[in-house]
């Protein structure tokens, strides 16, 4: 399709476009109150655009495209990730709308000794860049998740790589988010250049950028030479690096703990879930589309191996294994979290690493349960944090379940999920990947389902230390928490998906299901 | 020359025109598969229309007003329904054949059911959007009083929605005679599992609303649990236990049985039957016992009893939950207000002792996840109870029917239904607990408050046997036959190492706890036996564990209340302080070494008698065991009550305000121990009504799982030669 016509579908990243310019005029023009009102407004009408054409689309069964002559794709699979991705940043815009009043007692320990503050208030000078360059990295997953081309799958990547840098290092006056900041920077930077490397061999080959193209040429040369041929193979390595990085799978994953660590926690909660998403969306489209990986190729009639399940498989149990592990010893609650990120990133790639249908139905449903736990779990972070000083380590949460009840309820079923015990969204969510796993069979998945259940006996360990600070421990203090209302409605508002969908997951699934298909 | 110079021209212009043929047919070929693709795909597509247009309808069923299951009403004094056979298609329909899912050696539906087509045809053309009623009749002339299948409907239309094409369309059937009260009785298992969930609410509600007389929650527990006790002694009345897999609806009664998920094909499946029949009434006991015990509770009491509840709706589900992905669910959600529960309320070392639970737990059911997963995705076809086909269930009757041994499948190039028995008996060893995965039970009993404890000791250990039962012996006879002896050998290890670790402990709860690990090792005895009496001695021994272990437990809380310790050697002459107190430890104790005329005698008794004949050796060791036994309570007891009472607990800051006296068990916790007591007491001179309750669950799970003898297979090979007259020479059951 033609450029002029593509426009029409690209309506919500116009529209993403549209408000960030807006944002950024009214961030120029108001004063006061309306300041924040109006940017929130403009950013939460864009992504509600966004989403409701991505839901609209997929709900009236609108004809698969490919626009821009081929660059980007319209298909169900994109419209998907465009209704998580405007449900993921909406959730984040609630969670960074700051406080209408400081609270007293902080306003005052500002005045003693000025570094100490809480995460949101020393956050920005100016919430209108805050929230333009939310939109803008919504902007780049959206097109992420859409990419049929490796030069613009390696544009929308940087697109979102270089907004996380600035976000990470949005807490200027802090030392630890500048080095997240730097970290980021760094480990992207040779990320992406690997990366590109890995497209340069992939493109020297094919002679194409197109992966439909792409495809048609690995798909003969496999034949011609019985294998995969050694170049892809390299070539595909390579651009691991950069989606691994995205998705911070080991061993690309050690620039996360600092930087979700360093990282305003809203920032931390929209890496976590946000650009992971994205990562696996083209994740999922490049191996499906340019390598064809769904299916074996045939020469001479024999179903000829393809070494992408074995590397999938080995990255999903080291990053399982790698997460779970470093954050069994962590005390700053954002950093186990950081690292409880980076054993999810190793579930949804056991989803991957079957290569089928049902495989990528069980982790794009586990992308979505995933949203409400991880985000929840941060919202709660970032919400105790705010009412002890910007404190995030345990010590916060200690005797939690007497001051704040709720809170810590609310807490603990994000965490029972995370774990992935029923009657919770997680366990269905990792209930169909081991069962997307087994149903493929052989030795090797089995091997890789046992490595995965073991991962979460692991998790437990830690995840109940949170509850075992919330319940088990008491603090010094035992005057009740009250966490901003906001917040509060906000978490239960993630707990309540969190559970209905382990007792009822049934229509959701279905719709993902049905949703996955690709233009090829 | 010329012609050698020639030749390899020739050569090259022969290769050269051959590859040209060769390429020139390639194309060829490739014209013409593509030609044949087109006209391939244009042939289907006009089949296609074709079959839209001539040859075939399609075909829809559904009951009258609603889609699915039939519901069969009294219409005289029978019970009938009546559903649709509409055909959607544009061609005619021909129903060929509408049968009940059922035969006769693989009985599903009582007796009495019959179907037929409108106006008594067995066959019948339906024209485009005609349809054509059947009815569904129900004469009960057995012992069933509801009534759960399939009618299939067989045409030339496949059934549409099914998961795989060529399956005949089927239609839920649906009747209830009724038990009696009403609608409670015929929702009585839902309601039992549900109505603590419902307390859990009414907790959290009032937290919200903000309400702050939190005494007044016991009371509401006590009264939740009061209910549940006395619906658990209705079912245990209307309970027909001479009902068997012959009379129907699989040997289950009050079954609940509904499409939960239908994308994953789970279902809401409850039923009971001689297996799980007598632990629901346990469960009901002991939670009864467990909500008046905590009363010694005095902190956090909305949280407590909200986690109470919860873990109380746990055990009610996994002991009546006939789908595994259920089960599962039940099984877990158990775990976590048992961690809160010991980790909030317990002992000094509690927070090590409730994640030691929550590990071990979880790190054997992630295991039996895998193996219901695999399960899963390996039975037979068969269809949900709505008459939607299915490839895959987690229906454990459906499972039951699949010959899994002889599917030949592997899991990490190991026999599979080994690996999966294997890994469904780790999960439940665990919880048993088997040596050597029992390391988690002292640490949580000793920790846990006393209520917990008597839910731990008398329900939660329980389901790890009825596990085995139910799951690993019905559904995996073949690898429980390979396995038998090994669960025999750590049964007899369980036992033995049970015992004498409890004589050697000073703390009376731990004692207690030990003694647990040892009773237990009679259930995995027995069960490995596999003889219809090991199979009974392996129900009545885990409910007679359940009774006297409560007792003990409440008993121990009840010295431990007084005084805040439990060790043994610290007390001495207490009989003369607490007589009353003495003679119920003693009767308890008495009642745990298996003292004849007690409940306890005859689960270790009968698991002798059922082990005996598979296992001399491993019996003979077994029983030296309840020497040890009987010398640890003893001289426990010895210990504890008799001598001279040390005159230095006069001193004592907890006796203060008793004036430095015991004070003797006082009326609520009479009121704890007073049922269970008489119970012990009444079966055990009389066993008959909790042997009657599961003689048919064990009897069936018995012909499951034990395979005729070389020496019984000879006795029939002979009977049918004519050498023994009396044919029935072999006949077991």
């Amino acid at each position: 399709m033609d450029n002029v016509q593509s426009l029409k579908y690209l309506a919500p990243e116009l529209a993403l476009i549209a408000a960030i310019l807006a944002i950024i005029a009214w961030d120029l023009i108001a004063k006061g109150k309306a300041k924040i009102t109006g940017i929130v407004g403009l950013a939460g009408a864009a992504l509600v655009f966004s989403g409701g054409y991505g839901l609209n689309a997929l709900l009236s069964k609108a004809e698969p495209l490919t626009l821009f002559y081929g660059l980007l794709a319209a298909d169900r699979f994109s419209n998907l990730f465009r209704v998580v991705f405007a449900f993921v940043t909406a959730v984040v815009l609630v969670f960074s709308i700051p406080s209408d009043e400081t609270p007293k007692e902080s306003a005052e320990l500002d005045a003693e000794d000025a570094p100490k503050d809480t995460a949101l208030t020393k956050v920005r000078r100016d919430p209108g860049e805050f929230f333009a360059l939310l939109l803008v990295l919504t902007l780049g997953m959206n097109l992420m998740a859409s990419s049929r081309n490796l030069l613009m799958i390696y544009l929308s990547l940087e697109i979102v790589s270089v907004i996380s840098f600035v976000m990470a290092g949005l807490k200027f006056q802090d030392k630890k988010s500048s080095e997240a900041a730097l970290k980021y920077v760094v480990y992207g930077g040779v990320a992406s250049g690997i990366m590109l490397y890995g497209m340069s061999w992939i493109f020297g080959l094919t002679q194409s950028l197109y992966l439909g193209e792409c495809a048609q040429r690995i798909a003969q040369l496999t034949t011609e030479q019985g294998k995969v041929p050694a170049v892809v193979f390299v070539g595909t390595v390579c651009m691991l690096a950069g989606f691994g990085y995205k998705i911070s799978a080991a061993p690309f994953h050690m620039w996360t703990p600092d930087v979700y660590e360093g990282a305003p926690t809203p920032v931390t909660a929209f890496l976590s879930v946000g650009p992971k998403a994205a990562g696996f969306a083209v994740l999922v489209r490049f191996f499906w589309d340019a390598l064809g990986a769904a299916e074996m190729p045939i020469v001479k009639g024999v179903p000829v191996d393809t070494p992408w399940p074995v590397i999938a498989g080995c990255l999903a149990m080291a990053t399982m294994t790698v997460g779970n592990l470093s954050a069994l010893g962590q005390e700053n609650v954002k950093r186990m979290l950081a690292y409880s990120s980076i054993a999810h990133a190793g579930y949804m790639l056991l989803g991957f690493s079957v290569f089928s249908e049902q495989g990528v139905a069980s982790m794009v449903f586990y992308v979505v349960t995933y949203c409400f736990m991880n985000l929840g779990a941060f919202l709660v972070v970032a919400a105790v944090a705010e009412q002890n000083g910007g404190d995030e380590t345990l010590g916060a949460f200690k005797g939690l379940g007497r001051r704040a009840p709720l809170v810590a309820a609310v807490m603990t079923v994000f965490l029972i999920s995370l774990t992935g015990l029923p009657p919770m969204a997680g366990f269905v969510g990792k209930f169909y990947l081991f069962s997307a796993l087994i149903s493929k069979g052989g030795t090797w998945n089995w091997a890789v389902a046992v490595v995965g259940v073991l991962n979460s006996v692991i998790s437990l360990f830690y995840y109940a230390r949170v509850m075992r600070s919330m319940y088990l421990e008491k603090s010094e203090s035992t005057s009740p928490t009250q966490v901003r209302r906001l917040f509060g409605a906000a978490s239960i508002a993630l707990a309540v998906p969190t559970l209905v969908l382990g007792i009822y997951w049934g229509p959701l699934y279905d719709f993902v299901l049905g949703s996955l298909s690709m233009v090829r | 020359m010329s012609l050698r110079r020639l030749s390899p021209v020739s050569v090259l212009a022969k290769a050269s025109i051959m590859s040209i043929w060769k390429s020139r047919t390639r194309s060829l070929l490739a014209l013409f598969a593509c030609l044949l693709a087109v006209l391939g795909s244009f042939g289907t597509a006009m089949a296609h229309d074709g079959a839209e247009g001539h040859a075939h309808g399609a075909i829809h069923l559904h009951a009258d007003g609603r889609r699915a299951p039939v519901e069969l009403t009294q219409q005289g004094d029978s019970l009938a329904g009546t559903f649709t056979i509409e055909n959607k298609g544009d061609g005619p329909l021909k129903v060929t054949r509408v049968a009940l899912r059922d035969s006769a050696d693989d009985p599903r539906l009582p007796p009495g059911v019959t179907v037929e087509l409108e106006g008594g045809k067995t066959t019948a053309t339906i024209e485009p959007n005609q349809s054509l009623k059947a009815t569904v009749k129900w004469h009960p002339s057995g012992k069933a009083k509801e009534l759960y299948g399939q009618v299939i409907v067989e045409s030339d239309a496949v059934s549409l929605g099914a998961d795989e094409p060529g399956r005949p369309a089927a239609i839920g059937i649906h009747a209830e005679l009724g038990y009696g009260l009403g609608f409670i009785g015929e929702h009585i298992l839902s309601i039992l599992t549900f109505l603590p969930l419902l307390g859990v609410i009414a907790i959290f509600i009032a937290h919200l609303a903000g309400y702050n007389d939190d005494k007044k929650l016991r009371t509401l527990t006590v009264i939740i649990q009061g209910i549940n006790l006395l619906l658990a002694c209705w079912l245990y009345y209307k309970f027909d236990s001479s009902f068997t897999k012959a009379d129907g609806n699989d040997g289950y009664q009050f079954i609940e049985h509904g499409v939960w998920i239908r994308s994953l094909h789970i279902e809401y499946f409850m039923g009971v039957d001689g297996v799980s029949i007598s632990m629901v009434f346990l469960t009901a006991l002991i939670s009864f016992v467990g909500a008046l015990a905590s009363f010694s509770v005095n902190d956090q009491l909305k949280g407590y009893f909200a986690m109470y509840n919860l873990l109380v709706t746990g055990m009610y589900g996994v002991f009546v939950s006939l789908d595994l992905f259920m089960f599962y669910v039940f099984w877990e959600v158990m775990l976590l207000p048992m961690y809160f529960l010991i980790g909030i309320w317990g002992g000094p070392r509690r927070q090590y002792a409730a994640i030691k639970f929550f590990l071990y737990t979880l790190a054997g059911s992630v295991f039996m996840l895998l193996a219901f997963i695999w399960f899963y995705l390996n039975c037979d076809p068969t269809y949900l109870i709505d008459g939607q086909a299915v490839t895959r269930t987690f229906s454990i009757p459906e499972l039951m029917r699949v010959a899994w041994a002889s599917k030949g499948l592997t899991i990490l190039s190991l026999s599979a239904v080994k690996v999966a028995w294997v890994w469904l008996f780790v999960g439940f060893a665990i919880k048993i607990p088997m040596f050597p995965f029992h390391t988690w039970l002292p640490d949580a009993h000793v920790e846990a408050p006393t209520a917990i404890s008597v839910i731990l000791a008398g329900v939660l250990l329980k389901m790890g046997t009825y596990g085995i039962m139910r799951i690993n012996m019905t559904l995996l006879p073949e690898a429980t036959q390979w396995a038998a002896g090994a669960m025999a050998i750590f049964g007899v290890i369980n036992i033995l190492y049970g015992a004498f670790c409890a004589m050697a402990q000073k703390d009376l709860k731990k004692l207690v706890a030990y003694s647990s690990v040892s009773h237990m090792g009679f259930t995995l005895l027995a069960l490995g036996a596999m003889t219809p009496q090991g199979i009974q001695a392996c129900m009545v021994q885990m409910f007679n564990h359940g009774l006297i272990t409560g007792m003990l437990f409440t008993l121990v809380g009840v010295v431990y209340d007084r005084v805040h310790t439990r060790d043994i050697d610290k007390f001495g002459g207490l009989a003369t302080e607490m007589p009353l107190y003495t003679a119920f430890v003693g009767f308890a104790f008495m009642a745990s070494l298996g003292l004849p005329g007690l409940s306890g005698f005859w689960g270790e008794a009968m698991t002798f008698l059922g082990a005996f004949p598979r296992y001399r050796a491993l019996t003979v060791l077994a029983a030296t065991g309840v020497i040890v036994t009987a010398a640890y309570h003893l001289w426990a007891l010895q210990r504890m009550f008799l001598g001279k009472f040390r005159e230095e607990w006069r001193k004592n800051k907890y006796l203060e305000p008793f004036g430095g006296k015991f004070p003797e068990i006082n009326f609520r916790e009479l009121a704890t121990i007073a049922p269970l007591a008489v119970l012990v007491l009444v079966l055990g001179f009389w066993p008959r009504p909790l042997l009657k309750l599961i003689d048919k669950g064990a009897m069936e799970i018995h012909r499951i799982v034990d395979a005729p003898g070389r020496a019984q297979i000879a006795a029939t090979d002979a009977a049918h030669k004519g050498v023994v007259a009396q044919g029935d020479a072999s006949h077991e059951d």
